[in-house]
């Protein structure tokens, strides 16, 4: 073949050039190559070098484990979530990834894992849920960012809201009265995450004209003008923000256009109409009216000419596409945003009595967005859906007296059928779906009790453990009315503030009605760190939370589980026993839909001690023997009777046992106090009930079947349970699956184990460095470390051996035994400098020679 | 309750003596560099191996669908 035209061919090739040249050198040197046999050579070269590649940014084998951060630090929200802050008196939306972005250009920022963090000096505000339930703005420390290269999820609620966040980015949710931090990735459809219904607000009384037009005007200032530089009427440059200035904005983005040199709003109503002019008047503008005929209806057009004003209300969008709430609206004071609100509404709203709604649709999302935004300061909820290409907003009746009381309609018409729908309301038969409260816990049972509440009403809520806002409000002025005549003094009750704190709460609790998985197109994905409780509000209104730090599991009814470089640490070092051992037990098919079935094998697994379950364990001098009161009820509970206690108690010691009612005296032949106090331990540790080293048992429903979870574990034992799934069921302790199912077993969780760790925390390392590490973990026929103890003590090379760990004692054993160290690992060359035994390094290219001469044969 | 039906538990079979041989030389190793597996490990005790017996072990693999290994079958040294 001509050297050349292989040169060229070579050169082409999408591989390093130091492989380029060894393989140019090769093929060069070979005689009588056909072209074929040339390009097969290639092929296989460079499929060989693309299989090798790591992809950027994947952590790589247990240096992974070692770069590892705070769980937390990445979950985090794409770039184009908007978010809501405040900056001195401006309340506006910013998508999280150019406020973010922008911190990070001003500030800078400091590495921390994978997150580039900046601290932030200025103070902006971010509207955050506190244990109160209310929210609050609070300063935003610091804006983070990191890279990602997974998917993202998109969750939506039963009311509309859409927020889209890593899987392991996590959201609060609230439980027994609290509101505790969960994962994106363990929400589920049915789950409640809070929506803002309340943003409290300062309030803009007046803005510049001039910050919100370009740069052809003139600003008088002693005269509180401006104007267009070249001819043009003038108009007031600072603003009041009254409730006639809103209400022409809310009819404009309604009905209203706007052009270079004048704005344009059609209406028919003659209501309507004479604000309009009046407003103009105001103004001191000059308007025209004209009749429209052409299109669907009637119509009649006011324009009002000024440029100037023209300019300004393009920031609330130039056409029916495009119409949007402009950012210091949101800030406005209360008489100004209720005027643009009814003016919207008297617009483009509609009341229907007999459906019970009022409802707004409009062609823009974003305006829809504002609205809702906007009726919140007014503490209404507001629904949003969608119709072919159009958004709508409805007002559910629960909320239409509070509209009625607090916007209303100008439009006779409108306000009559408002008023129709208002009175046709009766607050005791009004459900709502969407305003649930979930997880009471026994809170308004207990509070019930103390009044002599009926107890039917209360077992129902304290089972369904989710109560409609409404119906508690009503319940508990019951409750407080019958605690005057009894004369209870509820205000001292815990329970009655929690119950209280749950009706006035500023946030709906909204069901998730969809997750999906998405695509994530772009680098980063972003986060803030914010005061308290670290949440932060989308524009969308979901509240959503950043990181797990400050939130503590004491006294919530979790399992606790090791996270993190912790467990890393645990795996890699074939821990005898985990710090926190758990087992998933799964049930046989015939029981695992079966919740009885399910809670009757966890209270047989569950560990029942003599010690746990006894009032009391003592020694009683008169009698010279020790003291066990029992409880009839707790025994019950837990399927037992006295003669079971004793019965246990005999099979363990050699005692004579006196019983009195609820009371065990245990006799023993030579009564001492020290005799006695020594057996004391012995017998609170007596077995009753369960399996020995599993404290708690939790049932849980996933995935259609229920599951047991618990702390503690002992595999052997769980597998002779009648009922339970040996075929799935497992445990984290993987000495003890050695010891059951054996070392095939064990290396396969170890892989799952470190699999599961790393991806909790959003990292991604190729399987094969997993499988490598559980390989060498096994190879010997048992578990054993990786570190100086076990794999790496036991490396052929002495330098090896002594990079890993206690050099010096290394290297004096070594010297003690005259070892030689080949150098033939990669360690060991590093150390010397020498290069090493892999990749192009090692390997000699050659060719299969017996295919040559068989070629030759055949010739 | 049989411990190889499992989920994490792969299929463990015994190699015949006259394999043996042939998978060495395959690899070219010699028999004492084989991983190694317990006579008292769960699975070995079930399906009968003996010390100085060869287990071929058939993996589900999250990388190549299923693959091969071998284990020499050892004693446990107290």
């Amino acid at each position: 073949m001509d050297m050349e035209a292989l040169k060229q061919k070579i050169e082409g090739l999408d591989i390093p050039q130091s492989l380029k040249d060894e393989l140019f050198e090769k093929l060069s040197k070979e005689k009588d190559l056909t072209e074929e046999m040339v390009d097969e050579i290639i092929d296989e070269v460079v499929n060989a070098y693309r299989k090798a590649l790591v992809e950027p940014y994947e952590a790589v084998g247990i240096v992974a484990a070692q770069s590892i951060g705070e769980p937390g630090t990445q979950m985090s929200l794409p770039y184009e979530e908007k978010i809501i802050i405040k900056e001195g008196e401006f309340i506006k939306p910013v998508e999280i990834g150019k406020l973010v972005d922008e911190m990070i250009e001003r500030f800078g920022f400091e590495k921390i894992g994978n997150s580039e963090v900046c601290d932030l000096p200025i103070d902006i505000y971010a509207l955050s849920l506190d244990q109160d339930e209310k929210v609050h703005w609070k300063r935003i420390i610091s804006c983070i960012r990191h890279k990602h290269n997974g998917k993202l999820i998109k969750i939506k609620t039963k009311s509309g809201r859409e927020i889209t966040a890593t899987p392991y980015h996590s959201f609060v949710i609230r439980k027994d009265n609290k509101i505790i931090p969960v994962k994106g990735s363990e929400l589920k459809i049915g789950d409640r995450i809070p929506v803002v219904k309340h943003i409290p607000a300062n309030c803009v009384e007046a803005i510049n004209i001039s910050d919100y037009v370009s740069g052809n005007y003139v600003v008088d200032n002693i005269n509180n003008k401006i104007a267009p530089k070249i001819n043009g009427k003038s108009i007031p440059n600072n603003i009041k923000l009254d409730y006639d200035f809103g209400y022409f904005i809310g009819i404009y983005l309604a009905e209203g256009s706007v052009t270079k040199y004048f704005v344009s709003i059609s209406n028919v109503d003659e209501l309507i109409l004479n604000k309009i002019r009046a407003f103009a008047d105001k103004l001191g503008l000059n308007y025209g009216e004209y009749d429209n005929n052409n299109g669907f209806a009637e119509s009649h057009d006011i324009r009002i000419y000024s440029s100037t004003l023209a300019e300004f209300l393009s920031n609330f969008g130039t056409s029916s596409n495009t119409k949007k709430i402009a950012e210091f609206v949101f800030g406005a004071n209360k008489e100004f945003v209720r005027g643009l609100i009814r003016g919207y509404f008297d617009g483009d709203g509609n009341v229907n009595a007999d459906r019970k709604v009022i409802r707004v649709t409009s062609n823009s999302k974003e305006l829809i967005d504002g609205i809702a935004i906007l009726l919140a300061r007014f503490n209404i909820f507001s629904i949003k859906t969608k119709t072919k290409n159009q958004f709508v907003l409805i007002i559910p009746h629960r909320y239409a007296k509070k509209f009625h009381e607090e916007i209303n309609f100008s439009v006779e018409k409108k306000k009559s059928e408002l008023e129709r729908l208002v009175s046709s309301l009766n607050d005791d038969k009004t459900y709502d779906s969407i305003d649930m409260i979930p997880s009471i816990g026994d809170a308004l049972t207990k509070l019930g009790e103390k009044v002599d509440y009926p107890k039917v009403i209360l077992k129902k809520f304290e089972r369904k453990q989710k109560i409609g806002r409404a119906t508690l409000q009503r319940h508990l002025r019951r409750i407080e009315e019958l605690a005057v005549k009894k004369g209870v003094n509820i205000l001292a009750l815990k329970e009655y503030w929690l119950l209280k704190k749950a009706v006035e709460s500023d946030v709906i609790w909204d069901e998730i009605v969809k997750i999906e998985e998405i695509s994530c197109d772009k680098k980063y994905v972003y986060d803030i760190s914010v005061e308290g409780l670290e949440t932060f509000t989308t524009f969308d209104g979901v509240l959503t939370h950043n990181t797990m730090r400050t939130f503590h599991y004491a006294g919530v009814a979790e399992i606790n589980v090791t996270l993190g470089l912790p467990r890393m640490i645990e795996i890699v070092d074939a821990r005898k026993e985990p710090s926190t051992p758990i087992m998933t037990i799964y049930l046989k098919e015939e029981y695992k839909d079966n919740r009885e079935k399910a809670e009757e094998i966890a209270k047989e697994i569950e560990s029942l001690t003599l010690g746990s379950i006894a009032e009391s364990i003592s020694i009683d001098l008169w009698t010279q023997s020790i003291k066990v009161e029992l409880d009839e009820n707790r025994l019950a509970d837990r399927g037992l009777t006295i003669d079971d206690v004793i019965e246990a108690i005999k099979k363990k010691l050699k005692v004579k046992i006196d019983v009195d009612g609820t009371t065990l005296y245990l006799k023993i032949k030579t009564p001492s106090i020290k005799a006695l106090r020594k057996r004391i331990p012995k017998i609170k540790n007596i077995q009753l009930k369960g399996i020995p080293g599993i404290e708690r048992v939790l049932v849980k429903k996933e995935g259609g079947e229920y599951v047991l979870y618990t702390q503690g574990s002992n595999l052997r034992e769980v597998f002779k349970i009648d009922g339970v799934d040996t075929t799935r069921t497992i445990t984290n302790n993987i000495i003890e699956i050695q010891e059951v199912l054996g070392i095939e077993a064990a290396r396969n969780a170890i892989i799952n184990e470190m699999r599961n760790t790393l991806e909790q925390q959003g990292l991604e390392v190729d399987i094969r460095h997993l499988m490598l590490v559980a390989d060498i973990m096994t190879a010997d026929g048992e578990v054993k470390p990786i570190g100086r103890h076990g794999v790496a003590g036991e490396k052929g090379s002495v330098l090896a051996r002594a990079a890993f760990e206690e050099t010096v004692k290394h290297l004096y054993a070594a010297a003690e035994r005259g070892d030689v160290d080949k150098l033939k690992g990669v360690i060991e060359n590093v150390i010397v400098g020498k290069p090493i035994y892999l990749g192009t390094g090692c390997v000699e290219l050659t060719i299969d020679r017996e295919y040559e001469e068989g070629k030759n044969m055949e010739e | 309750m049989k411990v190889t039906d499992h989920i994490l538990v792969p299929k463990h079979e015994i190699v015949p003596k006259e394999e043996v041989e042939e998978i060495l030389k395959r690899y070219n190793i010699k028999i004492q560099q084989l991983p190694k597996i317990y006579e008292d490990d769960p699975v070995i005790q079930e399906i009968g191996a003996k010390e100085g017996d060869v287990v071929r072990v058939i993996r589900k693999s999250p990388t190549a669908g299923v693959s091969i290994a071998y284990r020499l079958v050892i004693k446990r040294i107290i």
